[in-house]
């Protein structure tokens, strides 16, 4: 050991004296109260716990405190000055004051220092309200500045995605750099100079996003002012946990989807799909044909385009070898009641999966040949392959549910007096609208769905050399590109949506393009010429503007003098569709033929009959069904004495860790796009277009996810009003 | 490549130093004067042209910024001669037989440093200027090229220190800097050596040296300018006594300093004086210079400690303890001067260029006067000399003779003390303070307004201030608007109070020592100087009552 001088100019650790006590947890007295407080804790987190407010800025829960702003200055028994609490530790029978005279003008001394430098009208800001330097301001009473005030001359900056920065606002309490350096090991964000002024930057002052920003948001949701926020339109209007996990509340059936994608980047894709699984049971089937609507709210769009969660949860089912889901799902014990599901689609087969689930006897009818609904019969088996259509409805019939096909339930009445406890008519919607336009039943018309059914049934289906869809939606390209594998030389598809508001997905637009399908945007058909009564072209005119009144009617302003004509001789009417509900049923149907339910119980007009899927909604996507079906299951069971508790556990909650490092390149790591396989390959066949992902993409595109859910866990701070 | 053969490369190169037949004129100045640079042009030209044995070498500054260029003339077997305020006259057409008298016969004021004193020049040492100096520090500063490190072994007797310090033990060395007379050195608060004991202790492989020369003061400046070759050897053998191989300097970019650093770098990596197995042992260090941008804030130590480590460091480093969780791996840092007077520990007396004459006790002080002094100097003087005679003796005194009104003690933070601290000593034992390492002194006269002055340190402090806390931040702002008010004649008499509440608190507030001692001048002057505010202030309330 070396000869150890000490010099007795070291600084002296507050609280050393109190340290004697080394049980975990010790007593202090705190403005005459006695509280407790955890060995390691500060004065202020002491004080806090215990409900006692000391006010406090630069103080975070979840970062390293660095008693900067000096608002929690205390009055401590045995030290001269008042020491900073979120620097003390707290020490066994240590005597605390929050509140004398003294304290009082120091802490108004440091607030005006604060407010010194802030802009003075709280009016104008959008923390209004929500800004913990305003509540700072009314609880310690400072209205008028003492002292002179000006406001710092920075710009608003709105140059990077996400975020707004209005370093004008800004109170050097230094969160948003603890946050990013500490808590999140990323570091961009350092104390820079401009003149006179200190604002927060990064090296070299360069955008976001070429300086290796995470956008992970820690910074904007630890800011206590409105120095940096998110931009107003995108959580405008939303509820906090809507606007900051887009993705997680724009699916309807709310998969979590940062969680499974955490599980995708650690290859733990057993996991993932148990994560998905907890929530839908066709996982595989969605990872084909979803529409994706998390994509259109991913956070990571506005940045560099959103992430592919469509195909990396297909990836992720690909290489589930473990089945981790079947080994913990839990079956309820059964409950003697019996369900009728009518329809085996998305919607029906959902209500019966979570139905048996919970321990009821489920049978289901099916019109058709086979079960599937329009996951069969509507969608293409190019965008599809049976294979794993019917691995994913074997997986729920093998719980014991019986599927009845080839059997037409006639009367839901006879249902309910044959022994059902309850029924649930799922049929979709399977009956095309048609146009009351000239020629709409000439020989060589069709309508989109018996078309559609006609191929997926194996059928031999004729279409002529020149083929003319009308519709812009998902139904009409599959109809246009199935025309082409049939051999239609010359396919055009016609709508009266321009083509920023065609409802098609874009993947669809963009292989219907490549597979020869001609794309003709705002035009109204005036009719169907015939010969013969046989089709052999289209009239159109095109469309200036429409819109569709409440209760369905098209309103359109063509453009006279633009007609024109495409010579055709099969015509495919794809313009929607909506549910043929028989009369036998006995249930009270709205404006749009849709069965009439109860919003909240999804009860139907009859006791104990219940709806879901198409049928309720006319028309929507397979996710839109699927938690349609969720809703529905969740009516029933409570409806037959059940819990309504359809939440399952599928796999351990992980923490995950808040510290994601730093990658300078993370903003500009592009999107992995779908890859299909060549369009002349395509159009001769049935097989599927997408090609699998492989592994390295799967990381790349993973690891581009933002993790916004890591934002909802920062602990948020609570204002004086709380205490 | 051991130092026996690195001496006989760089004998090769400066083979002219030991030449007995050359002429060796340094002309040494700093960056600032310049007819120092015309000077040396001129010289060189002369040289050529006559082809003489002569040589001239660009030296750095001596420390006599009134003084320069300064102009010594080495002629081998004879003598050395050194000229005060040189100029660039003096070069042309000279003798070349006899540089020194040639130019003597110009002018100039020409001393003689060393040998026979045939033209009956006065000593060196007669000048209190030099007289006074005790150069431990300054030894090399003016005598030696900075930027070549060839001139620095052979003239100096460069590297023999860390050569000598490879050879011994760790416990060995530690000994030597506890017992050496500049272990008093205190560092932002803390003494050092209690620091380098628990850094030592440290089993980290991650912990590393850092040397801190961005903002630096005028003494370190000098350091870095006239003789960085002192300072990175002490870095070296810090390093190898501390047990790190980690070894990182940092100062401004865009600067001589910096340039010149990198040069020196890559010198003294072909001379195996730095990188693996330094002079044939086993100790390898790699140092780094690394350049802080102008707009990037580094502070004191803590700031300091996150721009070196390429910013992976914490923000906020407490200076005590070192090892601390929050902190990967421990952390000593360093100033220039503290560097350059480590090689010292190693040489003899002998070998020890003091420059004037003067032996090898310490401590010393490096002290810059500035002000309304006659002469503004940075000299290291002897602990226990008096203020008063630094000032008068090696200072030349206040300007115009008038009476003084204050001094300022430390830059630009530093407090004002009044004429009776004159008699007072210069204490190597510092309380702690920031800028009081390298002490500055300034001079005050009757004719200097306090209040402006004080203005003027505000706005060096808050110019120079991180921004961290906002105490410094804001409250230096705040006190600059204040006397702003006050000297534009619409102060109150509460500013004064204000004043001295936000100096109290800023005084224990702060994050760091330079926040910490940022209120000095303003406190110190309101309690010496009070009624010159007071002053201000009325007038103001009387412009009032008038209007």
């Amino acid at each position: 050991m070396f000869k150890h001088r000490k010099s007795g100019l070291c600084r002296r650790i507050p609280g050393s004296e109190f340290m004697a006590d080394l049980s975990d947890i010790l007593t202090m007295n705190i403005d005459g109260r006695d509280i407790e407080a955890p060995r390691g804790a500060s004065v202020l987190t002491a004080a806090l716990s215990a409900g006692i407010y000391i006010p406090h800025l630069c103080h975070h829960p979840d970062l390293p405190s660095i008693g900067e702003c000096r608002l929690c200055v205390v009055e401590i028994e045995g030290y001269e000055t008042p020491q900073p609490s979120c620097l003390t530790p707290a020490g066994s029978g240590m005597k605390v004051r929050t509140k004398t005279e003294n304290i009082d003008r120091k802490r108004k001394l440091a607030l005006e220092l604060l407010l010194a430098g802030h802009p003075s009208d709280c009016g104008t800001c959008n923390k209004y309200l929500n800004c913990e330097l305003q509540s700072l301001k009314q609880y310690l009473g400072v209205e008028e500045l003492s002292i002179w005030s000006r406001t710092k001359p920075f710009p608003l900056n709105k140059e990077n995605p996400l975020f707004v920065h209005d370093f004008s606002r800004c109170v050097l309490c230094g969160r948003c750099v603890r946050a990013c350096h500490d808590l999140r090991g990323v570091g961009i964000l350092f104390y820079k100079r401009k003149g006179v002024e200190t604002y927060i930057g990064t090296p070299d002052d360069l955008p976001l996003a070429e300086s290796g920003c995470r956008f992970c948001g820690a910074c904007a949701e630890v800011c206590p002012t409105g120095a940096i926020m998110d931009k107003e339109e995108l959580v405008h209007g939303k509820k906090r946990k809507n606007a900051l996990v887009p993705c997680r509340y724009a699916c309807p059936a709310e998969i979590d989807v940062p969680r499974y994608i955490r599980h995708i980047r650690n290859r733990e894709y057993a996991e993932a799909v148990a994560v998905i699984r907890e929530k839908v049971p066709f996982p595989w089937v969605l990872g084909y044909v979803c529409n994706h609507p998390c994509e259109a709210e991913c956070r990571r769009g506005p940045v560099n385009g959103s992430i592919s969660i469509r195909d990396l949860k297909r990836y992720a089912v690909e290489h589930d070898d473990q089945k981790l889901w079947e080994l913990n799902r839990r079956v309820h014990p059964p409950t003697g009641k019996k369900v009728a599901i009518i329809g085996s689609g998305p919607a029906g087969l959902t209500v019966a999966y979570y139905l048996t689930l919970l321990g009821h006897s489920v049978t289901v009818f099916e019109s058709m040949p086979e079960a599937g609904g329009m996951m069969r019969y509507g969608i293409p088996e190019y965008r599809l392959p049976r294979g794993v259509l019917d691995s994913e409805i074997e997986c729920i019939r093998s719980m014991g549910i019986d599927i009845q096909t080839g059997f037409i339930v006639e009367s839901v009445e006879t249902l309910m007096e044959n022994g059902w406890d309850a029924a649930v008519v799922a049929i979709g919607a399977h009956k095309s609208l048609k146009q009351d336009i000239p020629g709409i039943d000439s020989e060589g018309t069709t309508t989109c769905v018996s078309f559609l059914r006609d191929v997926n049934l194996g059928r031999k289906v004729k279409v002529g050399k020149r083929v003319v869809v009308l519709g812009g939606g998902n139904a009409a390209f599959d109809c246009a590109r199935v025309a082409r594998r049939l051999g239609a030389e010359q396919v055009h598809l016609a709508c009266i949506e321009s083509r920023t508001e065609m409802p098609a997905s874009c993947d669809e637009i963009e292989q219907g393009e490549q597979e020869g399908v001609y794309i003709h945007p705002s035009k109204a058909v005036r009719g169907i010429i015939c010969d013969n009564g046989t089709v052999t072209g289209v009239d159109f005119v095109d469309v200036d503007s429409f819109c569709f009144e409440d209760d369905g009617t098209l309103e359109l302003e063509v453009m006279e003098g633009t007609e024109s004509r495409i010579a055709a001789d099969t015509v495919i009417l794809a313009i929607g569709q909506e549910p043929e509900i028989p009369e036998s049923f006995g249930l009270d149907t709205d404006g749009n033929n849709c069965v009439e339910v109860d919003s909240y119980t999804l009860e139907t007009s009859r006791e104990g009959v219940f709806a879901a899927g198409d049928v309720v909604t006319r028309a929507g996507a397979l996710i839109g069904a699927i938690a349609s079906g969720r809703k529905c299951a969740i009516a029933v069971d409570s409806f037959l004495g059940g819990s309504g508790s359809i939440d399952e556990k599928l796999v351990a909650m992980t923490e995950p860790s808040p510290s994601l490092g730093l990658d300078k390149d993370f903003a500009i790591l592009d999107r992995c796009e779908t890859i299909c396989e060549a369009p002349e390959q395509r159009i001769s066949n049935f097989c599927k277009v997408v090609q699998e992902m492989d592994a390295s993409s799967a990381d790349h595109e993973s690891n581009r996810c933002l993790q916004c859910d890591l934002r909802m866990k920062i602990t948020t701070v609570k204002v004086w009003g709380s205490y | 490549m051991d130092f026996a053969q690195v001496r006989a490369i760089v004998e090769k190169e400066c083979g002219y130093l030991a030449d007995k037949s050359c002429i060796k004129i340094y002309v040494g100045f700093s960056p600032e004067n310049s007819s120092g640079d015309h000077l040396f042009n001129l010289l060189r030209n002369e040289i050529e042209n006559t082809a003489a044995a002569a040589r001239v070498i660009k030296t750095g500054s001596f420390g006599c910024y009134d003084f320069e260029p300064i102009l010594m003339v080495d002629t081998p077997g004879r003598s050395v001669v050194l000229c005060l305020n040189a100029y660039p006259e003096m070069a042309t057409e000279i003798d070349t037989d006899t540089f020194a008298a040639g130019m003597a016969k110009r002018g100039g004021e020409w001393y003689l440093v060393s040998g026979e004193n045939k033209e009956h020049i006065p000593y060196i040492t007669s000048l209190p200027l030099f007289n006074l100096q005790k150069r431990i520090l300054l030894r090399n500063c003016g005598w030696i090229d900075p930027c070549s490190t060839a001139h620095y072994i052979l003239g100096s007797g460069g590297y023999a220190g860390l050569y000598r310090a490879l050879r011994k033990n760790r416990r060995e060395l530690m000994e030597l800097f506890y017992s050496s007379p500049f272990q008093e050195y205190v560092h932002a608060g803390v003494s050092s050596l209690d620091q380098w004991s628990e850094f030592v202790q440290s089993e980290s492989s991650d912990k590393r040296l850092v040397c801190n020369a961005v903002n630096s003061d005028s003494g370190n400046r000098l350091l870095l300018q006239s003789d960085p070759h002192s300072i990175l050897e002490g870095v070296l053998i810090s390093a190898f006594t501390l047990g790190t191989s980690h070894c990182t300097m940092y100062v401004r970019s865009g600067t001589r300093v910096a340039a010149n650093l990198n040069t020196l770098l890559g010198r003294m990596e072909t001379y195996n004086l730095v990188g693996s197995r330094i002079l044939d042992s086993s100790f390898s260090a790699h140092l780094e210079v690394i350049e802080i941008p102008e707009n990037l804030r580094a502070g004191q130590e803590s700031e300091s400690l996150r721009c070196i480590t390429q910013n992976r460091a914490p923000h906020i480093l407490p200076t005590f303890p070192l090892d601390n969780k929050a902190m990967s791996a421990p952390v000593i840092t360093t100033n220039p001067e503290w560097m350059a007077c480590v090689p010292t520990f190693f040489l003899t007396d002998e070998e020890l260029r003091t420059g004037f004459g003067s032996s090898k006790d310490g401590p010393t002080r490096l002290i810059t006067l500035s002000g309304r002094v006659v002469h503004r100097v940075t000299a290291e003087v002897p602990c226990g000399v008096s203020i008063r005679n630094t000032l008068e003796d090696i200072g030349g005194g206040i300007v115009s003779g008038k009476s003084f009104k204050a001094l300022q003690i430390g830059y630009p933070a530093g407090r004002l003390v009044d004429p009776d601290a004159l008699d007072d000593c210069i204490h190597c034992r510092t309380s702690g303070e920031a800028c009081s390492g390298s002490a500055s002194i300034e001079v005050i006269d009757r004719d200097v307004d306090i209040v402006e002055m004080a203005r003027i340190r505000m706005e060096t402090v808050n110019d120079q201030s991180c921004g961290k806390c906002l105490l410094c931040f804001e409250g230096s702002r705040q006190m600059i608007r204040t006397i702003e008010r006050i000297a534009g004649g619409k102060g109150k008499p509460r500013d004064l109070d204000f004043l001295t509440e936000l100096g109290a608190e800023m005084k224990t507030g702060c994050l760091c020592s330079f926040g910490r001692t940022a209120p000095d001048f303003v406190r110190s002057s309101i309690e010496l100087f009070r009624e010159e505010y007071e002053q201000q202030i009325q007038s103001s309330s009387r412009n009032v009552q008038t209007s």
